[in-house]
C-alpha cells in the first residue's frame, strides 16, 4: 500500500514525521455570520471534508482544490457529528434541534443524508436523548452511536432498525479499532474504557481499562468529566482518550496501560465534552485532538492559537509518563483549534473553531 | 491477532497506517481564503558586492514593485555587510491610491522571476523568494560561522589579525549560495584601505596574555628591560631557538615565552632561565621572570557538576526575574487598562489629605500636649523624688554663653513680635505673613557674648528656628488668636521685651534667674510709651498714606489679631481731626479694654509657674513627639491625651464679647480647672490605654462620698442591674479608676478591637442608640427593638431556613414606612373615638374639597371629540382604519413615575389636572381569567412584588406586568384622587383613569383598587396610603 512518488500518477508523498512540524495554516474558510463548527469528517478519498456547524448547516469543502463545495441546510433537524459513510455522497449525522412537538425518539434520531440532492435516505430512530458520538465501521456499513440515554446502539446503514444495543451507564464515546473487530466504548462517568468484540458485543467486554488511577494522578480535578474523544491509532497499538482539560491519555490498546499523558500547554479547550450538561454555555465539541495517520503523533489544539504536537512514538522512561508538546505550530492569526482532524490520506490538517482552517506543510518552514 | 490490519477489508482506507501521506498540491493564492502570510512578499538577494549601497539595491528592485524594506544583512559581531539582502515588497497602488495595481506577492514573484541573474554593478545577483527570512538567516549563519573560523585561523599564526582582514564576502564556500562573479572577486579597494598598519604592530596583542596562560610554565620579560616591539619578536625567537618553547607572545606588559605544560616544559623553562637570565639581547638585558607553575593567578575552572549547578541556579534566578518582570508588565497593563482618572485623583487626594491631617495632628495636637506634659512645673514632685535638679539651674549653665548665634535666648521672646515682624521685604506695619519668613537659614555666626545686643549690626535676626511652639501657642489661643503678639503663652507674656533686657547676655542670665516682679498692667503702660517697636527704627517713618491704608485694615481687624501697638503707631501719624482717627481711636479703646480683661484672666488663673525655659524645652519635646507619633494607635493616643489637656485650658480664653458676664463664672471654674490639671498624668495614661470598645469613654459619674450610718458598711454606689450595658450603661457603671481597672482586668482576655478614634466611635454609638430610641439619650433599661420583628428561627439560624415568603402582616411590623402609617392611623382612630365631631368635620372638609371645574374639562373633551371626528372621517375616506386614531392617547395628561411612599413606584401628575379629566389609559396585555390566574401564580413564584392585573369584566383581565403602560404604577388609596373607569372605545373595553378632583402638579395619582374584601384572610395587604379615611387594608 506504500504510496510513494515512484508510483506513476500518484501525487508526491512525504513522511508525517518530516512534515509534522512544518504545518502552517493555508486556507481559512470564514463563516459568516459567526457560528461554531462542531464536527469535521473526511471522506474515504480524503478529498472532501464535511463540517457541521451549529447554525444547522453542513458545509462540504473540496480539499484537493481548497474550495468550498456545497452547503447543505438542515434547519429542520439540526446537525451534529456529521460522518461520511464509505460513499462520498452520503452522510450520517445526529440531530441537534429539539422540537417539543415531536417525541424524543424523533428528536434524537440519526439521519442518513445524501449530499447529492440533500435528501434523507433513512432515519435511525431509537435514542431518546442527545446522541453524543457516532462511529462508522472502517470496513462495513455498520456504525455505532452513543447517547445520553445511557445506551450504545449498533446500526447498519441498510436498516433503520437498531441491530444491537448495549445499556451502559454514561457511555458517551465509542470507536472502532482499525480492523473493525473491536469496539471501544468509553464511559467518562465511570472512568472506564470497555473493549468489546464486535461480533460478540452481547457478551461481556473482553477487556476493561480503568482510567481512574490515571485520572487521579493527572487530572485530579476533573475525574469522570471532560472526555471528548476516543480514538484508536491506525496501527492499532494506542488508544487515545482526549479530554478538554489538562491533557490527553494515550493508552496501550492491548494492555490498557498508560503510555503517555500528553500535557496540554495553554488554556483548556473551549468546548463542552459530549454528554455533559447543557447548562454549560460552551458549544459542544468533538475533541480537539487527533492522531496522525502513522500513529506516531498526537495533534491537538491548545485552547489558544496554534497547534500542539506530541510525539507518542517515543517511549518515556520516566515513571510519570508526562509528555510535553514536541512543538507548537503558529496559528492562522485568529481563532483556536477546537476541532482537529488529520486527513488520513493527505498531509493535511483541518482545524476549526468558528472558521475552518486548512493546514498544509510549508516547505519554507522546513529546517 | 492474525490478519489484524487486514480486517478492515477493501474499503478500509481510513484506518490504514500511512507513514507518508500524499502531499496536496499547494492551493493557489486566493485573497479571500488564503491565510495571510502564506505567500512570500520577501525576496532574498545574494551574490552582489557587499559594499553595494542599500539605495542602489532599492532602486534596482523597485522596478518590480514598491519596496517596503531593504534589510542588508550584517555580521552581528562586526557589523560588516555579508552580501545578503532581504527585500520586502508591499502592495503597489495606482496613482490615485484607490486600487492595488500590483500586490506585494505579485511583486515578489516578479522580482524572483526577472531579477534573478540581473546585474548590479559588475556582479550578477541571485534572487529567491524567502517568505520568513529563514533562508537568509541560514545563509547568514553559515557566513558568520565561516568568518569566525577564518578569523580564528588567522589568529593562530598571527595573534592579532587586523579585523579588516576578514574576507567580507561570505559567499565563498557558502553551500547553496550563488557563486557569481562577485562571490569570487572580492572587492579590492576597501581591503587595501583597511590595512593601515604594518603587520609587525599587530604582533603585539592588545589583550593581556597573562590571562590566557593557564598551567603552562612560562618566562616573562618585562617591557622595561626589553621594549615591546613587534620587530623584536623574531629576534627573541631566534635568540632562544635552542630551547623548546611552545610560543613566544608579547603584549604591552612584556614578552611571554611559553613552554609545554609538562615536566619537560618546566625543565626546559628552568634551563632557559638559567642560561639566558640577564643575558644580552642587542643592547638590552633579558631580565627574566620564571613561572614554572604557570599563571599564579590562574584559577582552575570549576568542576562540571559545579558549573551545571551554577548554571541551573543562574537559570532559576533568571527565570524568577523574568517572571517577576512579566508580572509587573501584566500588572502595569492591567492598571493602564483599568485606570480611572477620577479614582486615581481621589487616591492622590486621599493620600495628600491623610498626610496633611497627620501633620496637623502631630503639630497642633500632639506637640502641645507633650509640651504641656513635659512641663517641668508638673514634674516637680517627681524630680524631687528622683533627686533631679530643677531644669532652671541646668539650663542656665554658662555653656550657653558661647552658643550658636541664631539660637533663641533662653528666656526669650521666641515668638515675640520680633520673630514675626522682622521679615525682610515687608512693608512697615503691613500684616504679618508667615510665608515671608526667610526660607534659607543663615549659617550661625559666632557671637560675642559680651557685646551689646542692641549694637549688633545688623540687628539680631528673628529666631529662625521657629519650632513647634508656635503652633502650640496657636493651639492655646485655640481659635480666635492668630497674632504673633497674642500667641504668647502666659509664660512668655511674663517675660521681658528685648528693650527691657540688660545690655549683655551675661546680664540677662541674671535677670532670668531673678525675674522682675512686674505686673502686666505696668507693662501695658510702658508699651504705650515706647517710642518705637519692632527691631529697628525704620518703622517710625510711616507716611500718612500708608497709615490710612493700614488703618482701614486695622479697624476691621479682630482685637486679638492685632499687634499691641500696631494701632497706636498708626494713630500717631494721623491728624486728630480726621474721621479715620476717631474711628481708629474707638478701635484702640476696644482693644485696650480687651487687653485689660486678658490681664485679669491671667491673674485669675494664675500664671502657671512655668519656668522661663519651657518654651524651648517644649519645643524639643514636641518635635520628638511629632517624630515618634506614628501610626494609627499613636494618633489615637495623642488625640485623646491632647483633648484631655485641652479641656481645662479652654476656659481661659473666652470670647471677648462675653467677657464681662463670664468673668465671675470663670473665676469659679478656675478652681475646678486647677483641680483637674493637678491629676493630668493618671487620667491621661488611663485614657491612653482604653482600647476595648466598652471602655471607650472614661467615667463621668459622680460619687458621693459620705459617712455610712448603718452598722454594716454601706455601698457607696448601688449598681442598677437593669441597666442595659451599652456605652451609656458602662459609663454610668464605672465611677472611678478602680472600677475601670477592674473592668480592664475582666476584659483582659478579650482581644481589643481597633475602633479608630474612641471618642468618635462612642459618639456614634450613642447617636445610633438615640436614633433607635426615638431621641432618648443616656442610660436605658431596655433595648430598642421592634416587637414582633425578631422572630427566632426554628432551626436557630436564618441561613439554614428554607426561603419563604414574608407575609405582609410580618412586613408591617418592621418596615418603617408601614409602622409610621400604622401609627398615624391608630392616632386618628383614637382621636375619632375621643372626638367624633371633629372627625366628621374633617370628613366633611374632604367632601367639600371636591371643587367643581366641570366646565373646563367638558370643554376639553368636546374639543377633542370634534377633532377626533374630523380626523376619523378623513381617515375613513383615505385609508380605512390603518391610521386608527386613538382618541384616548390624545387626551392623555403628562405624568411621570417615581418612587412612592405608598408602594415601590407611583405615578405623579406633571401638570395640573382638572377634575373629571382623563389622565391615562391602563394599557396591558388582555388575557382571560384563567391565564391571569396562572400568571398571577407565576408572578408570585417569581417574586414580582406588585400586582399589575386589572379586571375589565368577568373573563377579561389586563395584565400590565410584562407589557404595559405606566398607568400600572398608580397606587391604591382609600381616599383617591382618581378613578378607573371601563369605557368602550370602538367597541372595545378600555380602562381609563380619570381625575376625581383637581390634581395639582407633582401630586401622586391614586385610585381605589376596589379589591374584594378578604376579611378572613390571613395575609391581607395593608394599605399605606396614609389618608384620613384609610381602611387599613386593600383587601
Amino acid at each position: 500500500m506504500a504510496a510513494g512518488p515512484q508510483a506513476s500518477g500518484a501525487p508526491p508523498a512525504q513522511k508525517v514525521q518530516d512534515v509534522i512540524t512544518t504545518f502552517r495554516p493555508h486556507r481559512r474558510f470564514r463563516t459568516e455570520p459567526k457560528c461554531n463548527i462542531t464536527s469535521i469528517d473526511f471522506d474515504d478519498t480524503g478529498e472532501l471534508v464535511i463540517v457541521a456547524r451549529d447554525d444547522d448547516t453542513l458545509q462540504l469543502y473540496n480539499l484537493s482544490q481548497g474550495k468550498h463545495a456545497k452547503e447543505l441546510k438542515c434547519q429542520k433537524y439540526g446537525v451534529h457529528l456529521a460522518k461520511f459513510s464509505h460513499h462520498s455522497q452520503s452522510i450520517v449525522h445526529a440531530s441537534s434541534r429539539i422540537d417539543s412537538k415531536k417525541s424524543d425518539v424523533d428528536n434524537h434520531a440519526i439521519r442518513y443524508l445524501t449530499t447529492h440532492d440533500n435528501s434523507y435516505l433513512r432515519y435511525f430512530r431509537g435514542h431518546t436523548d442527545t446522541v453524543t458520538c457516532i462511529a462508522l465501521s472502517p470496513s462495513s456499513d455498520e456504525f455505532l452511536s452513543c447517547s445520553k440515554d445511557n445506551s450504545v446502539r449498533l446500526w447498519n446503514l441498510k436498516s433503520s432498525n437498531c441491530q444491537g444495543m448495549l445499556k451502559l451507564h454514561g457511555a458517551y464515546l465509542a470507536a472502532y479499532d482499525p480492523s473493525a473487530t473491536v469496539i471501544a466504548i468509553a464511559s467518562p462517568a465511570t472512568s472506564s474504557v470497555l473493549l468489546y468484540d464486535k461480533n460478540n458485543y452481547d457478551k461481556a467486554p473482553f477487556a476493561t481499562f480503568d482510567l481512574q488511577p490515571f485520572e487521579r494522578v493527572y487530572t485530579e480535578k476533573s475525574i469522570g468529566r471532560g472526555w471528548t474523544k476516543i480514538e484508536f491509532s491506525n496501527d492499532g497499538k494506542s488508544l487515545l482518550v482526549a479530554t478538554n482539560g489538562l491533557g490527553h491519555f494515550v493508552l496501550d490498546a492491548f494492555e490498557g496501560n498508560l503510555t503517555h499523558f500528553c500535557i496540554r500547554r495553554g488554556k483548556m479547550s473551549g468546548r463542552r465534552a459530549p454528554g455533559e450538561s447543557g447548562d454549560d454555555s460552551r458549544p459542544v465539541g468533538q475533541g480537539d485532538v487527533c492522531l496522525s495517520p502513522d500513529g506516531k503523533f498526537v495533534l491537538g489544539g491548545s485552547g489558544e492559537e496554534g497547534l500542539q504536537i506530541w510525539d507518542i512514538s517515543s517511549t518515556i522512561s520516566v515513571t510519570d509518563k508526562m509528555l510535553m508538546p514536541l512543538d507548537k505550530i503558529p496559528g492562522p492569526g485568529q481563532g483556536r483549534a477546537s476541532v482537529v482532524a488529520y486527513n488520513h490520506r493527505f498531509n493535511l490538517i483541518c482545524t476549526a473553531d468558528k472558521d475552518l482552517t486548512v493546514w498544509l506543510p510549508d516547505p519554507d518552514a522546513a529546517d | 491477532m492474525p490478519g489484524y490490519k487486514q480486517g478492515a477489508g477493501i474499503r478500509g482506507r481510513k484506518t490504514v497506517v500511512r507513514i507518508a501521506p500524499y502531499l496536496v498540491k499547494p492551493y493557489a493564492f486566493d485573497e479571500k481564503l488564503s491565510v495571510p502570510g502564506t505567500q512570500a512578499t520577501q525576496i532574498m538577494i545574494t551574490g552582489f558586492d557587499p559594499f553595494t549601497p542599500e539605495s542602489r539595491l532599492r532602486t534596482v528592485f523597485s522596478q518590480w514593485g514598491t519596496v517596503a524594506e531593504v534589510r542588508n544583512q550584517t555580521d552581528p559581531g562586526t557589523g560588516s555587510f555579508l552580501g545578503i539582502c532581504l527585500i520586502n515588497y508591499r502592495d503597489t497602488l495606482n496613482s490615485k491610491k484607490t486600487e492595488i495595481r500590483a500586490t506585494a506577492i505579485q511583486s515578489a514573484k516578479n522580482a524572483e522571476q526577472f531579477g534573478n541573474g540581473a546585474k548590479i554593478g559588475t556582479s550578477i545577483v541571485k534572487v529567491t523568494l524567502d517568505k520568513t527570512g529563514r533562508k537568509a538567516k541560514k545563509l547568514v549563519d553559515v557566513a558568520v560561522k565561516r568568518i569566525q573560523e577564518e578569523r580564528s585561523k588567522l589568529r593562530v599564526p598571527e595573534p592579532h589579525p587586523p579585523p579588516t582582514l576578514i574576507p567580507v564576502d561570505p559567499i565563498i564556500g557558502v553551500p547553496g549560495a550563488p557563486k557569481g562573479p562577485s562571490g569570487k572577486k572580492a572587492p579590492e579597494g576597501p581591503r587595501v584601505a583597511a590595512l593601515p598598519k604594518p603587520a609587525s604592530h599587530l604582533v603585539v596583542e592588545t589583550d593581556p596574555i597573562i590571562n590566557t596562560i593557564k598551567r603552562q610554565p612560562y618566562i616573562f620579560i618585562a617591557q622595561c628591560y626589553v621594549p615591546v616591539l613587534g620587530t623584536t619578536l623574531p629576534h627573541i625567537k631566534k635568540r632562544l631557538k635552542n630551547y623548546y618553547w611552545n610560543d613566544i607572545r608579547l603584549d604591552k606588559s612584556g614578552y611571554f615565552i611559553i613552554f609545554e605544560d609538562s615536566r619537560d616544559g618546566e625543565n626546559e623553562a628552568g634551563r632557559c632561565f638559567k642560561e639566558c637570565h640577564m643575558a644580552a639581547l642587542f643592547t638590552y638585558v633579558m631580565n627574566m621572570d620564571i613561572h614554572k607553575e604557570g599563571n599564579p593567578n590562574y584559577v582552575r575552572s570549576p568542576s562540571p557538576e559545579r558549573v551545571r549547578a551554577e548554571k541551573r541556579q543562574r537559570e532559576e534566578m533568571e527565570r524568577y526575574q523574568r517572571e517577576e518582570e512579566e508580572d509587573l508588565q501584566l500588572e502595569l497593563k492591567e492598571r493602564a487598562e483599568n485606570l480611572d482618572p477620577v479614582r486615581a485623583a481621589i487616591d492622590a487626594l486621599r493620600e495628600e489629605l491623610r498626610e496633611k491631617v497627620l501633620n496637623d495632628m502631630k503639630t497642633k495636637i500632639a506637640a502641645p500636649f507633650l509640651f504641656e506634659y513635659l512641663d517641668p512645673a508638673k514634674h516637680v514632685e517627681k524630680r524631687r523624688r528622683l533627686g533631679i535638679a530643677d531644669p532652671q539651674s541646668t539650663d542656665n549653665k554658662p555653656t550657653t554663653l558661647f552658643a550658636r548665634g541664631d539660637e533663641s535666648p533662653l528666656v526669650g521672646t521666641p515668638a515675640s513680635r520680633q520673630s514675626g515682624f522682622a521679615g525682610r521685604g515687608r512693608k512697615p506695619l503691613g500684616t504679618y505673613d508667615a510665608n515671608m519668613q526667610p526660607k534659607s537659614r543663615r549659617l550661625p555666626k559666632n557671637v560675642n557674648a559680651f557685646m551689646d545686643e542692641r549694637r549688633k549690626q545688623p540687628p539680631k535676626r528673628p529666631v529662625v528656628v521657629r519650632g513647634l511652639h508656635r503652633q502650640m501657642q496657636g493651639f492655646w489661643g485655640d481659635d480666635e488668636e492668630d497674632s504673633e503678639d497674642e500667641h504668647r503663652s502666659v509664660a512668655t507674656r511674663e517675660t521681658e521685651e528685648q528693650e527691657s533686657r540688660p545690655i549683655s547676655r551675661e546680664a540677662s542670665i541674671e535677670t532670668e534667674i531673678f525675674p522682675e516682679p512686674s505686673t502686666r498692667l505696668s507693662r501695658a503702660k510702658r508699651r504705650r510709651l515706647e517710642a518705637h517697636w519692632g527691631e529697628d527704627g525704620e518703622d517710625d517713618s510711616i507716611d500718612d498714606a500708608t497709615a490710612r491704608r493700614l488703618l482701614a485694615h486695622l479697624i476691621d481687624k479682630d482685637v486679638e489679631k492685632m499687634a499691641e501697638r500696631e494701632l497706636e503707631q498708626v494713630l500717631s501719624v494721623l491728624p486728630r481731626s480726621s474721621s479715620l482717627w476717631k474711628q481708629a481711636e474707638k478701635v484702640r479703646k476696644r482693644n485696650l479694654q480687651f487687653r485689660r480683661h486678658q490681664e485679669k484672666y491671667d491673674e485669675i488663673f494664675g500664671p502657671v509657674d512655668v519656668p522661663p525655659d519651657t518654651t524651648v524645652e517644649g519645643d524639643l519635646s514636641a518635635d520628638k513627639a511629632a517624630e515618634t507619633v506614628e501610626g494609627h494607635e499613636g494618633e489615637e493616643v495623642v488625640l485623646e491625651v491632647a483633648e484631655k489637656v485641652v479641656k481645662p485650658k479652654r476656659g481661659r480664653k473666652p470670647k471677648k464679647k462675653q467677657v464681662p458676664e463670664e468673668e465671675e463664672q470663670i473665676l469659679e471654674e478656675a478652681t475646678k480647672v486647677e483641680d483637674i490639671t493637678d491629676i493630668p498624668e493618671e487620667i491621661d495614661m488611663r485614657d491612653v490605654e482604653d482600647e476595648t470598645p466598652k471602655e471607650g469613654t472614661p467615667f463621668e459619674g459622680v460619687v458621693d462620698y459620705t459617712f455610712s450610718t448603718g452598722k454594716e458598711p454601706r455601698r457607696t454606689v448601688e449598681d442598677d442591674p437593669e441597666i442595659l450595658m451599652d456605652i451609656d450603661g458602662w459609663q454610668h457603671l464605672i465611677k472611678d479608676d478602680e472600677d475601670l481597672n477592674l473592668l480592664r482586668k475582666a476584659l483582659a482576655v478579650e482581644p481589643s478591637s481597633d475602633l479608630g478614634d474612641v471618642h468618635l466611635w462612642a459618639m456614634k454609638q450613642k447617636e445610633i442608640k438615640s436614633l433607635n430610641n426615638g431621641g432618648v439619650t443616656g442610660v436605658v433599661r431596655s433595648a430598642a427593638k421592634i416587637s414582633g420583628y425578631y422572630v427566632p428561627n426554628p432551626s436557630g439560624c436564618a441561613r439554614t431556613e428554607p426561603t419563604k415568603k414574608i407575609r405582609n402582616e410580618e412586613k408591617s411590623k418592621y418596615l418603617p414606612h408601614r409602622i409610621k402609617v400604622l401609627k398615624q392611623r391608630e392616632e386618628r382612630e383614637a382621636q375619632a373615638k375621643n372626638d367624633p365631631a371633629a372627625a366628621a368635620a374633617a370628613a366633611k372638609l374632604k367632601q367639600e374639597a371636591k371643587l367643581t371645574s366641570m366646565a373646563s374639562s367638558r370643554q376639553n373633551r368636546a374639543n377633542n371629540r370634534r377633532l377626533a371626528n374630523e380626523i376619523s372621517t378623513q381617515n375613513l375616506s383615505i385609508e380605512g382604519d390603518t391610521m386608527k386614531f386613538n382618541q384616548l392617547k390624545k387626551r392623555k395628561k403628562l405624568v411621570r413615575f417615581d418612587r412612592s411612599a405608598i408602594h415601590n413606584w407611583g405615578l405623579y401628575a406633571e401638570e395640573n389636572i382638572a377634575q373629571t379629566d382623563m389622565i391615562i389609559e391602563y394599557v396591558g396585555e388582555k388575557v382571560r381569567q384563567r391565564v391571569a390566574d396562572l400568571r398571577e401564580a407565576k408572578y408570585t413564584i417569581q417574586g414580582v412584588g406588585s400586582s399589575y392585573l386589572f379586571r375589565i369584566d368577568e373573563d377579561t383581565i389586563i395584565d400590565a406586568t410584562k407589557q404595559g403602560g405606566i398607568a400600572r404604577f398608580i397606587n391604591h388609596s382609600c381616599s383617591p384622587n382618581c378613578t378607573a373607569k371601563i369605557i368602550r372605545v370602538d367597541g372595545e373595553k378600555r380602562i381609563v383613569i380619570y381625575a376625581l378632583r383637581d390634581i395639582a402638579k407633582n401630586e401622586e395619582l391614586t385610585y381605589d383598587y376596589k379589591f374584594e374584601r378578604e376579611l378572613g384572610s390571613d395575609d391581607r395587604i395593608p394599605c399605606l396610603c396614609g389618608s384620613v379615611g384609610c381602611k387599613g387594608f386593600l383587601n
